[in-house]
C-alpha cells in the first residue's frame, strides 16, 4: 500500500510536518516527508485514537505522547487503518441515499404528527389555561372589530329579540355557565344565515338566520350546537393551532398570557368559521345531548340544517361573510348523526301531528291505515292553469309524491317528485316532504304541511290545509298506473 | 519546512497552503457544501425525533464537527472536540431548568417570581460555563482555546452590570454590552496567548443608538407605506380594517429586526477588528445590508421548501461570514505556528470539572 500523505504535530506548537504514514505489521510509522523519509515516530496501532468519519472533514489521529496527525485523505486513512474504518453507523446512513431518504420521510411524518395530532392536543390546554376573564376580552375585542367592519345592527322587531333571548335562558338554565351564553343579534350582508360563537360566551345570529329557520326548536338546536363551541372553546384552539409559533412561545415561557397574542386572528376567523370537522362533530353532539337533556328531539338539528340549505343564497360575495351552510357544510353524515341522536323520540311529523291535534284538531280521528295506498287530484290554481299531484302513503310512514303543473289541454309545464314521511294524529295528517328532484335537479328542503281529515272513505279523501286552508279532494287510484319515482 | 519538498506524494491542501509566507491577510474560507451538509442534517434530525431528543447531543456534535472543519483559515482547519456525552450532559441540565421553570410557574406567581430569581443568579453561571466549553473543546492545528474568566467575573457581567440599568433609565445598556465583550473577549487565549480586546465603548454606543434609530425609521417608514397604500380611495375598504392589528405588529417585528440586524453586525465588526493576540489581529467586513439580505431571502426559502432548505441557508451564512472575516499581521506563517503552544496545566491532564458545560438546548 501506498503511504499516506498527512500532517504531524507534535503536540508543542502548531508547527506542521508534512508527512507519510504507513504501516508495517502492528505498528503505524510516520515518516517525514522533507527529511528523506526520517521516521518521526512509531506507534502500536492498537495506541492510535482516531477520530470518526464526517463528510469530507479532517481525520485526526491522537498518538500517546500527545502529538497528533491530521489527514484529509477519509479513504486512505480508512484504508491502512481498517480497524477504525468501520465508522459510526451515523455516517454511513449519511452516506447512504436509502436512509437519507428514510430520514426525510420519517422528519415529514414527524411535522404531519405534530400538526395533525400536536398541535391541537397542546393547543387544547393552553385554550384550557386561558383565564376567563381573558377569553372574555378577547371576545369582546373581536366582537367590536367585526361591528365595525362586517356585522350591521340587527332590523329584527324587539319582541322577536326579547322571545328569542328568553328562549335561550329557558334552554340554558341550570347549566353551570348559563349566565355566559347571550345572543347578539346583528344582521349580515346580504342578510346572510349565520351563526357564531365568540369567545367568552356570546352567540352571534343574523337576521337571515332567523328568517330561515322554521320553528323555536329549530333555532334552538343551531344554537346549542354554537353553545357546544363555547363550551369546548373552540374558537381559541382553533387560532392556537394555527399559530404555532405562539404555542410554541408558551410552551418555552409556561405563560398563558403571551397565547392571548391570538387575540388578532379571532375577527378574521370568526368571519369565515371554517371549523375541522372533528370540531364540528364535538359540538354537534355537544347539541344532540343538550337538546336530548331539554327533552327536544335531535331531530330538530337536522330539521334546522335542511331548513338552511334550503334558504341559503347559492352565490355570494367571497370574503366578506360567509352563510351558515357555507361554514357548517350540511353533510348526510351530520343529518344521520342527527337522526341517530333522535332515537328514542316521536319523529318530528308525529309531534307536529299531535301539536296540532291538541290545537287544531276537531276531535273525529281517521284510520291512517286505511291512508295507505296511492291518491290522486287535481286543483285549478289560476286561469286555465292545473296542478295536479300523485301521491303513495306506504305503510312504514314513507311518502312519495309526484306535482304536475298543466294548462287547460293537459300539457305540461313543471313537475317536481318529492319523497319524505306522513304522520297522523286525530284527524290530523302531517306531511314532510324533505328532497325534491325538480328539471333543475334534487335539492333538499324541508316541508311540514298538516292537514285536517273531513272524510276518508276507500274510494276518496277530503281535506283542508292548516296553513293555507285550500280545501283538496284527491280519488283512489291503483298504485300500478302510476309511476313513481322509488314509488311505494 | 524545507525547500524542494515536493517529492510527488501529494499534499494535503493544510501543508501546500502553510508554505506560502509572507501573505500578511489570510482570508477565512468556508469549504462545506449544502448537498453534503444536506444528509448530515437530516439523517440529525431523524434520529432526534426517533430517540426523542436523546440523540440530538450527537447531532450537535455532527453538526458542530462540521461546521467548525469546513472552516480553514491560514491553511488549516478549526476543529470541534466536544464527546456527545458532555453535550448531553449540559442538555439534560438546561433541560431540568425548564422544567423546574415552567413547573414552578404553574404552581403560583410567588414560585414564578423565585424561579426568575433562580433563572437569574444561574445565567452568569451558565454564560461563564458555555464560553469555558466551547473554548476547551475548539482547536485550529491542534492547538486549542481557552477562556478564563470565572463565575465570580462572570456575576459582575450578567448580574450586577444590569443593575446600573435601572438608575440609567437603560442608557447604559450599551456600556454593559461593551463590558460583558470585552469579558468574553479577553479572557480567551489560543495557543498561549491571551486576547487583547481594545474596543470603546463609544463603539458601542454608535451602533446601538444608529441601530435604534434605524430601527425607528424603517417603522416609521414601512408604516406610513402602509398607511399611504390602504388609505388611497379605491383601496381603502372596511373589510381589510381587521387585519390592521397584524400590520402593526408585522411592522414593529421587522422594525426590531432591522435594528438587531444592524447592531449585530457593528457589535461583531467591533469584536473582530479591535481584538488581537500577539501580533495578529483580525479584519472584519460583515454589512447589515448584505446580512438582512441573506435572512430574509433564506427565510423566503425556508417557508416555501417546507424547511427542506434549511441547510442550504446555514451553508449559505457560514460562507458569507467566512468570506468576510481574515485573519491580519500573520508576518511569516511558519514562525507563526511555531509561538503557537497547546496549553497545557500542571499535571498534564485537565480535570474537566462539572462547571464545564454547554449549556444550551
Amino acid at each position: 500500500m501506498s503511504p499516506v500523505a498527512a500532517i504531524y504535530y507534535d503536540g508543542s506548537t502548531a508547527r506542521a510536518i508534512p508527512v507519510e504514514l504507513s504501516v508495517e505489521g502492528p505498528n503505524l510509522h510516520v515518516r517525514n516527508r522533507a527529511a528523506d523519509g526520517e521516521l518521526v515516530t512509531t506507534v502500536p496501532r492498537t495506541n492510535v485514537a482516531v477520530t470518526s468519519r464526517l463528510a469530507a472533514i479532517r481525520r485526526i489521529l491522537r498518538l500517546p505522547d500527545g502529538a497528533q496527525i491530521h489527514c484529509d485523505d477519509n479513504d486512505a486513512i480508512d484504508a491502512l487503518l481498517p480497524e477504525y474504518a468501520g465508522g459510526t453507523i451515523v455516517d454511513r446512513l449519511e452516506r447512504h441515499p436509502a436512509a437519507v431518504a428514510a430520514s426525510l420521510l420519517v422528519g415529514g411524518l414527524a411535522i404531519a404528527w405534530f400538526f395533525f395530532f400536536g398541535l391541537p392536543q397542546i393547543a387544547k390546554s393552553i385554550a384550557r389555561e386561558i383565564p376567563p376573564a381573558a377569553e372574555t376580552l378577547i371576545g369582546t375585542q373581536a366582537l367590536e372589530i367585526l361591528d365595525r367592519t362586517t356585522l350591521q345592527p340587527s332590523e329584527l322587531p324587539p319582541e322577536v329579540q326579547d322571545h328569542l333571548t328568553a328562549t335561550l335562558s329557558r334552554f340554558v338554565a341550570g347549566t353551570p355557565d348559563a349566565g355566559k351564553y347571550t345572543l347578539v343579534f346583528r344582521k349580515l350582508p346580504g342578510n346572510l344565515p349565520n351563526a357564531f360563537a365568540i369567545p367568552g360566551g356570546p352567540i352571534v345570529v343574523s337576521d337571515g338566520l332567523i328568517d330561515a329557520l322554521p320553528d323555536d326548536d329549530a333555532f334552538l338546536a343551531v344554537v346549542a350546537h354554537e353553545i357546544g363551541h363555547q363550551a369546548h372553546r373552540h374558537v381559541l384552539r382553533h387560532v392556537l393551532q394555527g399559530s404555532a409559533v405562539i404555542v410554541a412561545a408558551t410552551l418555552l415561557t409556561g405563560d398563558v398570557s403571551s397565547a392571548t397574542g391570538v387575540v388578532l386572528a379571532v375577527p378574521t376567523f370568526l368571519l369565515s368559521s371554517r371549523y375541522s370537522r372533528d370540531f364540528e362533530r364535538e359540538a354537534d353532539a355537544y347539541a344532540f345531548a343538550a337538546l336530548r337533556e331539554r327533552n327536544i328531539t335531535p331531530e330538530w338539528f337536522a330539521n334546522a340544517l335542511r331548513s338552511l340549505e334550503a334558504n341559503s343564497p347559492v352565490s355570494m360575495d367571497p370574503g366578506s361573510a360567509s352563510t351558515y351552510i357555507s361554514t357548517h357544510p350540511a353533510s348526510q353524515e351530520r343529518i344521520d348523526a342527527a337522526l341517530e341522536a333522535a332515537g328514542g323520540f316521536d319523529p318530528l311529523e308525529l309531534i307536529v301531528a299531535k301539536q296540532m291535534a291538541e290545537s287544531a284538531g276537531t276531535g273525529e280521528a281517521f284510520d291512517a291505515a286505511r291512508l295507505v295506498g296511492c291518491w290522486t287530484g287535481r286543483l285549478a290554481i289560476e286561469e286555465n292553469r292545473y296542478s295536479q299531484w300523485e301521491v303513495s302513503f306506504g305503510a312504514e310512514g314513507n311518502v312519495v309524491a309526484r306535482f304536475l303543473t298543466l294548462d287547460d289541454n293537459d300539457g305540461l309545464l313543471a313537475m317536481s317528485s318529492d319523497t319524505g314521511r306522513w304522520a297522523s294524529s286525530g284527524d290530523i295528517l302531517t306531511v314532510r316532504l324533505l328532497t325534491r328532484q325538480a328539471a333543475t335537479g334534487t335539492s333538499a328542503i324541508d316541508d311540514l304541511q298538516s292537514y285536517v281529515m273531513y272524510g276518508l272513505t276507500d274510494q276518496a279523501m277530503r281535506y283542508e290545509s292548516l296553513s293555507t286552508e285550500i280545501y283538496y279532494e284527491s280519488q283512489r287510484i291503483d298504485c300500478a298506473e302510476l309511476s313513481l319515482p322509488g314509488g311505494a | 519546512m524545507g525547500s524542494g519538498t515536493n517529492d510527488g506524494a501529494q499534499l494535503p491542501d493544510g501543508v501546500e497552503a502553510a508554505t506560502a509566507v509572507g501573505n500578511a491577510h489570510h482570508p477565512f474560507e468556508f469549504r462545506g457544501n449544502s448537498a453534503e451538509y444536506f444528509r448530515i442534517w437530516v439523517v440529525n434530525l431523524a434520529l432526534s425525533l426517533l430517540t426523542l431528543g436523546i440523540f440530538s447531543a450527537w447531532a450537535k456534535v455532527r453538526r458542530e464537527r462540521y461546521f467548525y472543519g469546513n472552516t480553514w483559515v491560514a491553511g488549516a482547519p478549526f476543529e470541534y472536540l466536544a464527546s456527545p456525552i458532555n453535550v448531553l450532559k449540559g442538555r439534560l441540565i438546561a433541560f431540568a431548568l425548564l422544567i423546574v421553570y415552567v413547573g414552578a410557574s404553574q404552581l403560583s406567581p410567588y414560585m414564578q417570581f423565585v424561579a426568575v430569581a433562580l433563572v437569574l443568579i444561574a445565567t452568569p453561571w451558565i454564560v461563564v460555563s458555555t464560553l469555558r466549553f466551547r473554548a476547551r473543546y475548539s482547536a485550529w492545528s491542534s492547538v486549542g482555546f481557552r477562556f478564563t474568566g470565572t463565575v465570580r467575573q462572570g456575576f459582575n457581567y450578567y448580574l450586577f452590570a444590569y443593575v446600573l440599568l435601572i438608575p440609567s433609565f437603560g442608557l447604559l445598556y450599551p456600556y454593559v454590552r461593551y463590558r460583558q465583550r470585552a469579558f468574553v473577549l479577553g479572557r480567551h487565549r489560543f495557543g498561549g496567548h491571551p486576547f487583547e480586546f481594545s474596543g470603546a465603548p463609544s463603539d458601542f454606543y454608535a451602533a446601538y443608538v444608529l441601530g435604534w434609530c434605524i430601527g425607528i425609521v424603517t417603522a416609521a417608514f414601512i408604516g406610513g407605506l402602509l398607511v399611504f397604500l390602504l388609505t388611497r380611495p379605491g383601496i381603502g375598504n372596511a373589510a381589510i380594517i381587521p387585519y390592521w392589528s397584524y400590520a402593526v405588529v408585522g411592522v414593529m417585528y421587522l422594525a426590531i429586526f432591522v435594528g438587531a440586524v444592524f447592531i449585530m453586525s457593528r457589535v461583531t465588526n467591533v469584536g473582530y477588528n479591535r481584538t488581537r493576540f500577539g501580533s495578529v489581529g483580525f479584519h472584519s467586513t460583515i454589512t447589515a445590508r448584505a446580512l438582512l439580505w441573506i435572512y430574509a431571502s433564506n427565510t423566503a426559502c425556508i417557508l416555501v421548501s417546507l424547511g427542506l432548505l434549511i441547510p442550504w441557508a446555514q451553508i449559505r451564512l457560514a460562507h458569507y461570514r467566512a468570506q468576510h472575516i481574515e485573519l491580519v499581521g500573520v508576518g511569516d506563517l511558519e514562525s507563526f505556528r511555531a509561538e503557537l503552544n497547546p496549553e497545557r496545566f500542571a499535571g498534564g491532564a485537565e480535570t474537566a470539572s462539572i462547571f464545564d458545560l454547554d449549556v444550551s438546548l
